[in-house]
């Protein structure tokens, strides 16, 4: 029988034994679809709960989803997923997701995903096309940055192939190394790069002369036409703004430059040394995140900007030239060459800012107060206080989402949604609009009133949890505007998603349906949490960043937070005093096995 | 005289999504692959180029002249795109050698789960990577006869 959508196989590469096996996709694709909910299955039944991101047994996942290389708009992507060595303030199991052309080409060489587990004798990359796939040697990319890595694989294995890699960062088992493939294309957050690294795993490089079926193309084609008519592509944006992801034709903030030397580096929103003078020096500090596959993310609030660390830490005397072997000229590009290198190589200071900035900041014994890391060891995103245009009571959302994730939540879908359609009386619809969208959408207007402070906010953050875990899953990009809640006549349309899935794999799914996947999910992910130790007191761990004044000076109230909290576990069905999840909830999910294992270990809500 | 209608390619504008290789193979074939596609994108990322490879119907083709099967090969009234019928065709693979621009089998390619070749026909005047080109970087022209 014919399989549409999936490949049909997941990879499984034993590195410490140097063997290879296959596992059937579709046996867990029924409950877990692909992407973020196949890893989370097997991140549950494979992860052991206690070991560090650096242990051999720990997997690094890479999976793909249904829609992967097929037409639909920004589906070509995937998620990474395993236990993540910037985790903090112990390492735990995370995902961070990937765009390009990598996940496509998997796919088209026959595989929905791989599980790497082990650790091999000495360097090597794993090298797939067509169905088959080899360990091979890789002593003589060892050293290589990620872009010469990409480039000599390329000249080996032919200009059509895929690759993902690591640089020195990543070899270096830096906590904030990138796993990198293309120019401007990372699995960023998570540090997974260094896991890579600890498995002696240099690069995977992939070629695939398949496709991905589609049960209903005709119909299929109208859907991902109809979905691009809710995000026009905008034919007019400049030349250099490239898709960073196959099949997306939305215009995205990826542009691509030509150095005067001729080299050619992209950007997306995050890329740290762009703003500096002379700008080719700027170009060079940029280039250099990639190529040592640094996380720019985390460079950008190390030291780029007043609201950085390195910016306040200086300010208050607490970090020196004596610190760092060097003067603090932060605006200089020449400063940044020197220390991603020293970062990149753990040289001098760089050996303790390896360790990403809340571990640096408690080897250092100093600068806590300075850190802009909100939680889980993770730096301000679209949380309206550091970060992102949420307002109050828009950032009671994000601070619910940050307390329940393991790393930055994406908050897009709500809060970067709100800011391009509403944007404060500045965007295109009224506050009467996204009121009467969020009736519908969340089944109060009280998810969006501006008046409306703490009421109403667990059900629009656990809405967003379940569409988040479609949008990795499936997957598409929240870029893109994902899950369609606006669009220009007012409201978009949320069922977008079990449409393109439906017509993709032949299999009828609804929007309802596919939510109660999203909580499958949420609440496999949380298992995964408390069989490594997760408690309310972790969830807790945000509220003291959220209590720093926002922009324009409101701070959380932590009592009616703590409600919020209690009303959030309530609705989940999880025990609100431990945050455990409860027997009924799991087994009304399909996750009896899961309820079992919790029960033996006393974990249970 | 019926129009002769031709792709254009604008290498500058394209934005590198590969949704032209994908709809057509879509529309073609009823699966996304880039293999299966009659147009192919070849992006340098290293060197921002983009190049794309499809049939830029020649108005005396080679691949035409050489095909030895009477009616597996024909050109379109309506559009003048030369066409491969795949019923006729017994994958004999004269065409993709006769053809100067498919030194990389990137123009006329060979489907062997059916034994045959396939080319663009551009979709009977209504190109399918034409219309999810996000940029117009694909167009469809017109071009005189003999030119």
């Amino acid at each position: 029988m014919a399989i549409y959508g999936w490949a049909g196989k997941i990879l499984k590469v034993d590195l410490t034994r140097g063997e290879l096996a296959e596992e059937d996709t579709l046996k867990l694709a029924e409950r877990f679809i692909g992407g973020r909910g196949i890893a989370a299955w097997i991140g549950w039944r494979e992860i052991p709960p206690d070991i560090d991101a650096f242990d051999p047994e720990n997997r690094l996942i890479f999976m793909t989803g249904p829609l992967t290389g097929t037409l639909a708009p920004s589906s070509g992507r995937l998620e990474i997923c395993g236990k993540a060595p910037q985790t903090y303030p112990k390492t735990y199991y995370t995902r961070s997701s990937m765009g390009g052309h990598w996940g496509p080409e998997l796919k088209y060489a026959g595989y929905d995903g791989i599980i790497i587990h082990g650790k091999a004798k000495s360097p090597v990359y794993l090298w797939i096309e067509d169905g088959k796939a080899e360990i091979k040697d890789a002593s003589w990319l060892w050293g290589l940055d990620a872009f010469t890595t990409q480039k000599k694989l390329l000249e080996n294995h032919g200009r059509k192939t895929q690759v993902c890699c690591i640089g020195p960062a990543g070899e270096n088992l830096v906590r904030i190394a990138v796993i990198q493939s293309g120019l401007e294309n990372a699995a960023g957050q998570g540090g997974f790069g260094a896991v890579m690294g600890s498995k002696n795993l240099k690069a995977i490089a992939v070629k695939g002369s398949g496709g991905v079926r589609i049960a209903r193309p005709e119909q299929f084609m109208k859907i991902c036409a109809y979905v691009r008519s809710l995000r026009p592509p905008q034919p007019d944006a400049p030349p250099n703004n490239k898709a960073c992801s196959m099949a997306c034709a939305t215009r995205c903030s990826m542009r691509v430059y030509r150095k005067e030397d001729g080299e050619v580096l992209a950007a997306h929103c995050c890329s740290p040394g762009m703003s500096l003078k002379p700008r080719e020096e700027g170009f060079e500090v940029k280039l250099l995140c990639d190529k040592y596959g640094l996380n720019r993310w985390e460079i950008r609030w190390m030291g780029f900007g007043k609201d950085s660390w390195l910016y306040k830490a200086k300010e208050a005397g607490l970090l020196t030239e004596k610190d760092f072997g060097m003067p603090l000229d932060l605006d200089n590009p020449r400063f940044w060459c020197d220390l991603l290198r020293k970062i990149a190589y753990k040289e001098g200071i760089g050996r303790i800012l390896a360790e990403g900035m809340p571990r640096a900041a408690d080897i250092l014994q100093k600068t806590w107060e300075h850190l802009p890391h909100v939680g889980h060891g993770y730096a301000a995103h679209w949380d309206g206080h550091l970060y992102g245009s949420p307002k109050y009571p828009h950032w009671i959302v994000s601070a619910l989402m940050w307390a329940m994730d393991t790393r930055d939540p994406i908050v897009h879908g709500y809060a970067q949604e709100l800011a391009r359609w509403y944007g404060y009386g500045r965007g295109p619809l009224t506050i009467e609009d996204v009121e009467d969208i969020s009736e519908k959408v969340y089944g109060s207007r009280l998810a969006v009133a501006l008046d409306s402070g703490y009421k109403y906010k667990a059900q629009p953050t656990i809405w967003h949890q379940h569409r988040d875990v479609i949008k990795d899953s499936l997957p598409v990009c929240d870029q893109m505007g994902f899950p369609l809640i606006y669009s220009k006549k007012g409201y978009g349309d949320t069922s977008v998603e079990a449409k393109l899935l439906s017509a993709v794999t032949g299999i009828d799914v609804d929007e309802e349906t596919l939510n109660k996947f999203g909580e499958r999910v949420i609440n496999l992910e949380r298992a995964i949490m408390i069989r490594e130790g997760r408690t309310r007191k972790d969830d807790e761990s945000v509220i003291p960043y959220f209590k720093k004044p926002d922009r324009e000076g409101i701070t959380l109230d932590t009592d009616r937070f703590s409600e919020l909290l209690d009303e959030f576990y309530e609705l989940r069905g999880w025990n609100k005093r431990t945050g455990y999840p409860t027997r009924e909830k799991l087994e009304e999910l399909d996750l009896k096995e899961v309820a079992d294992e919790l029960d033996e270990l006393g974990l249970l809500g | 005289m019926s129009p002769k209608l031709r792709l254009e390619f604008e290498s500058s504008i394209c934005r590198w999504c590969r949704s032209c290789e994908l709809a057509c193979s879509l529309y073609h074939e009823g699966i996304c692959s880039p293999s299966l596609s009659r147009i192919t994108i070849i992006i340098d990322q290293f060197n921002a180029e983009a190049s794309a490879f499809f049939c830029r119907q020649c108005s005396e083709p080679e691949c035409l002249a050489n095909c030895p099967v009477n009616g597996a090969m024909i050109i379109n009234d309506k559009t003048g795109a030369i066409s491969i019928v795949e019923d006729l065709c017994i994958g004999c693979g004269f065409c993709a050698k006769a053809c100067p621009y498919n030194k990389e089998q990137t123009v006329l390619k060979f489907n062997p789960d059916n034994n045959t070749y396939f080319k663009c026909d551009l979709c009977g005047g209504e190109p399918a990577c034409v219309e999810f080109c996000p940029t117009k970087a694909l167009r469809l022209v017109e071009v005189e006869e003999g030119a």
